[in-house]
């Protein structure tokens, strides 16, 4: 696996010194639009308080900045912060900030704009999602709950001088912080319950490297270059995010140029190497995530760690990252990502090895009886599998889970279901049906990672209403605790490692692959370099070749 | 006998307690299918307090019929709710996506409709001839044909090896509107719809006018001593255009409905598109918004092709 990544890194590193190799001969130049399509329209929500759809917070990305923002190596580097330090507790920490940010409006950005952000984040009647991570801020939970009218630990030393006070050490306040920052004198007058409704979220104003300055419905929406942006101007004068809502005309638009950039489906590769317009680049997304099948561990057949590492090796998953995904993947054995500083690279890669399949369910007494299928105890092995409907590519991962299991002797019924009901039925907790036991055998999914911060508490701790499967293990319980209240990195690790190797063993899902994104890229797009994040660490360094 | 008006406003009435059954059984139908209108974008971010405040907030804790008579309470004052997922009326979001669906099919139907007529009657003038054939089968294939792998076909032709037209939208991305770049960007999705519609407009055209041309008093009409072609056109059409005008019934809803799939293959900015979106994030009030327009034209496109059979055709007495 290790050795696989070294190849990674040097195909980048000849795809970006052949590209500076260009840049060089021209200098940056500035000016021009670039052209990026997505395949779903932005639901006009360009305000990160409230939005959850990747097309919308695409777009505010650009608009907004966070106190701080995660580097191309998944560090955190300065942003609207320009430094910051915390006590040797981890209770306290203090951010200075930048004197010199406008907002695109041209009112100076403060530390009252920071304390607003947060403080709605908390706020008793927010809904939108965001505020998890900064309860552990000192009184947040008096003031969530309406008992205290302020919130004690949010303390505004001066205009560019902020302190934190924590009830608790917690590392992931870190990633906390690069939440985007909203301006207080556009949004105080919004009240909370009301954002959603809010003019604003049609028309944000923020401190980031570009404006928005045109959203038509279901068309396009166009970003122009802020040129006072704090960082620096951007090269590319305006960006617009077109909507194209036919994967075929998508890859067909990038063909003839009529837009630049485009995530594109593997398959389109062989169609897409003809052009000589185009760089295709492939990089390991982080924000992918990680897909896998759950297991309803609440049913007695797989409560059984044996029959759960029995399935990890009666699944070619290698095979098929190598045909199904055309290569463009990894097997994945864990829930955090090999791009991560966390990741373990200890662990059982679970091979494809249908005999040791068979001596594992023979050793947890499910035999294959005179027709073929095991059984325990007069019971078959049988189970229903979700997943989402009108997805090929996790449609063809559950036809082979099907067809493989089914010549160890356990049968597979596929369930195609619609992405939405398979999600409130895997996760009842959710939708107020906590009463009823959740009936589902197993299902694919993926989960998307965000963030520099590897914590997995949310999903795998045993009370967090996103464990749908049902995990319950005291030693990842406190592992995760752990994890999460330890500062020093090298002590996480050690940690993270442990669970790891855990999870690795009771393999609570059967963790299928990490995928890689395939982008193509118009050849007069200049400055390309893929990192865990996109092709581009910052926009600011991309230019456009305009002759 | 009733009056015309009479007639017309009895239908109307009628159209109510259609309109009301329809709409209970859609609200019904979506609001019972698994799935939830938070699960969209399901976050582990969010807590369960904080989806079911939301929840509580938009009304979906409350019993069925409850928010179903919210929603009736709300027509009646004029508006469709809000949004689930867009922050905005959903009369303002619909209203956004007509102009565009309004084009295209309008387009389309007068292009399908008049050249469809136009060679249905050319080919019942001499039926069972070389053209007729040709026609007939070429419209047989056109029928046959799934629109969206025509979508695509003409998208690779014309946009990816030609490079001709955009391969989707109404407009230029950044580009303030000029008449030219619409048209551009109208040309396909309106020549492949018109294609399809085509077919059908001629093929029951031409069926119509072939029963007709056997009857007596087209046989008066040759008798006069009349050429072919004024048989066809001042006798049998007139009289052949029954079946025409219920397809053309039919179409109605369409030019506000849109055809999803032709928009979405087309990235058309239109309701079609608007339906398909708001469908997989279960924004229901969105969906029950495009429902009750598309019905209620449906009803209205129904009403006006009974009224024009009368006008065409005198034995038919609407008044009943």
């Amino acid at each position: 696996m290790k050795g696989f990544r070294v190849l990674y890194i040097a195909v980048v590193f000849l795809v970006v010194f052949s590209v500076i190799g260009v840049a060089s001969e021209n200098g940056p130049e500035y000016g021009g639009t670039l052209t990026i399509g997505i395949p779903v329209a932005p639901q006009g929500w360009f305000n990160p308080l409230i939005s959850s759809s990747k097309y919308d917070l695409d777009v505010a990305k650009h608009i907004f900045n966070g106190l701080i923002e995660i580097g191309p190596d998944m560090e955190y580097i300065p942003s609207l912060a320009k430094e910051w330090e915390f006590s040797e507790d981890g209770l306290e920490w203090t951010f200075y900030l930048r004197d010199d940010v406008r907002w695109h409006d041209g009112k100076a950005f403060t530390t009252k704009d920071v304390n607003f952000t947060f403080t709605t984040l908390l706020h008793p009647k927010y809904f939108g999602g965001k505020g998890a991570d900064f309860i552990f801020i000192e009184g947040a939970r008096e003031f969530k709950s309406g008992e205290a009218q302020f919130i004690s630990g949010i303390q505004v030393i001066d205009d560019y001088t902020i302190k934190f006070r924590l009830t608790e050490s917690f590392a992931p306040f870190m990633e906390s912080m690069t939440f985007p920052i909203l301006p207080e004198h556009l949004l105080k007058g919004v009240p909370v319950t009301e954002l959603d409704k809010a003019s604003f979220n049609l028309h944000p104003v923020g401190t980031g490297p570009y404006k928005l300055e045109r959203y038509v419905n279901g068309q396009y929406v166009e970003l122009k270059a802020n040129e006072e942006y704090f960082v620096r101007r951007p090269y590319i004068d305006r960006i617009i995010y077109k909507i194209i809502t036919n994967e075929d005309a998508m890859v067909i638009a990038l063909g003839n140029g009529e837009i630049d950039i485009a995530d594109i489906q593997p398959k389109y590769l062989e169609y897409l190497r003809d052009m000589s317009n185009l760089n295709i680049y492939e990089y390991p997304n982080y924000g992918e995530g990680y897909a896998y099948m759950g297991l309803n561990l609440r049913k007695p057949v797989f409560q059984s760690k044996t029959v759960r590492q029995a399935l990890a090796y009666a699944i070619p998953r290698e095979l098929f990252v190598q045909t199904i995904l055309k290569g463009y993947g990894e097997v994945a054995n864990v829930p955090i990502s090999p791009l991560n500083w966390a990741y373990s690279d200890e662990l059982n890669d679970y091979p494809y090895d249908p005999r040791r399949a068979a001596e594992l369910l023979d050793e947890a007494g499910w035999v294959q009886g005179d027709n073929g299928l095991r059984a325990k105890d007069g019971r078959r092995f049988e189970f229903d599998l979700m997943y989402p409907a009108g997805d090929k590519i996790r449609g063809s991962l559950s036809a082979i889970i099907q067809g493989t299991l089914r010549s160890l002797g356990i049968k597979v019924n596929l369930m195609p279901t619609e992405p939405n009901a398979l999600a409130a039925s895997t996760f009842p907790k959710l939708f107020g049906k906590t009463s009823v036991e959740s009936d589902f055998d197993a299902y694919i999914l993926a989960w998307t990672l965000y963030g520099a911060d590897p914590d997995p508490y949310i999903i795998w701790h045993s009370q967090s209403p996103y464990n749908g499967i049902g995990f319950a293990n005291l030693r990842s319980d406190e592992l995760l605790h752990k994890g999460r209240s330890t500062l020093k990195l090298d002590e996480r690790k050690k940690i993270y490692w442990e669970w790891q190797t855990l999870i690795n063993d009771e393999l609570p899902y059967v963790f299928m692959y990490f995928k890689k994104s395939v982008v193509g890229v118009n050849k007069r797009v200049v400055g390309i370099q893929p990192c865990a994040f996109g092709i581009t660490p910052d926009i600011c360094d991309l230019w456009l070749n305009l002759n | 006998m009733k009056s015309l008006g009479r007639y017309i406003l009895d239908r109307v009435f009628q159209m109510l307690p259609i309109l009301f059954f329809i709409s209970v059984v859609t609200f019904v139908l979506l609001y019972i299918a698994p799935g939830h209108p938070l699960a969209y974008y399901l976050d582990p971010s969010l807590s369960p307090e904080e989806l079911s405040a939301r929840s509580e907030a938009l009304g979906l804790n409350q019993p069925l019929y409850i928010q179903y008579f919210k929603w009736v309470g709300g027509l009646f004052r004029g508006n469709l709710g809000w949004s689930i997922l867009r922050g905005r009326p959903v009369e303002e979001v619909i209203m956004e996506r007509i102009p565009a669906t309004l084009l295209l099919m309008g387009t389309s139907l007068i292009i399908s409709v008049s050249v469809g007529v136009l060679l249905a009657v050319i080919s019942a003038i001499r039926p069972y001839s070389l053209l007729d054939s040709f026609l007939t089968f070429l419209t047989f294939a056109g029928l046959s044909v799934p629109g969206f792998f025509l979508g695509i076909l003409a998208i690779y032709i014309f946009s990816g090896r030609l490079e001709w037209f955009p391969v989707g939208g109404m407009s230029t991305a950044g580009q303030d509107f000029s008449f030219f770049d619409l048209l551009r960007h109208l040309f396909l999705p309106s020549s492949v719809l018109s294609f399809i519609n085509i077919c059908g407009f001629f093929r029951y055209t031409r069926s119509g006018l072939l029963e007709v041309m056997d009857e007596d008093f087209i046989t008066t009409a040759r008798a006069k001593g009349l050429s072919e072609t004024a048989v066809v056109v001042r006798h049998g059409l007139r009289n052949a255009l029954a079946p025409t005008v219920t397809l053309l019934g039919i179409a109605l809803p369409s030019l506000i409905g849109g055809a999803s799939v032709i928009e979405v293959v087309f990235s058309w900015p239109g309701v079609g598109t608007l339906m398909v979106t708001a469908l997989y994030q279960r924004d229901f009030p969105v969906l029950m918004g495009c429902m009750l327009i598309t019905t209620f034209f449906t009803l209205v496109g129904g009403l006006l092709a009974d009224i024009v059979y009368a006008l065409l055709d005198p034995r038919v007495n609407i008044g009943g």
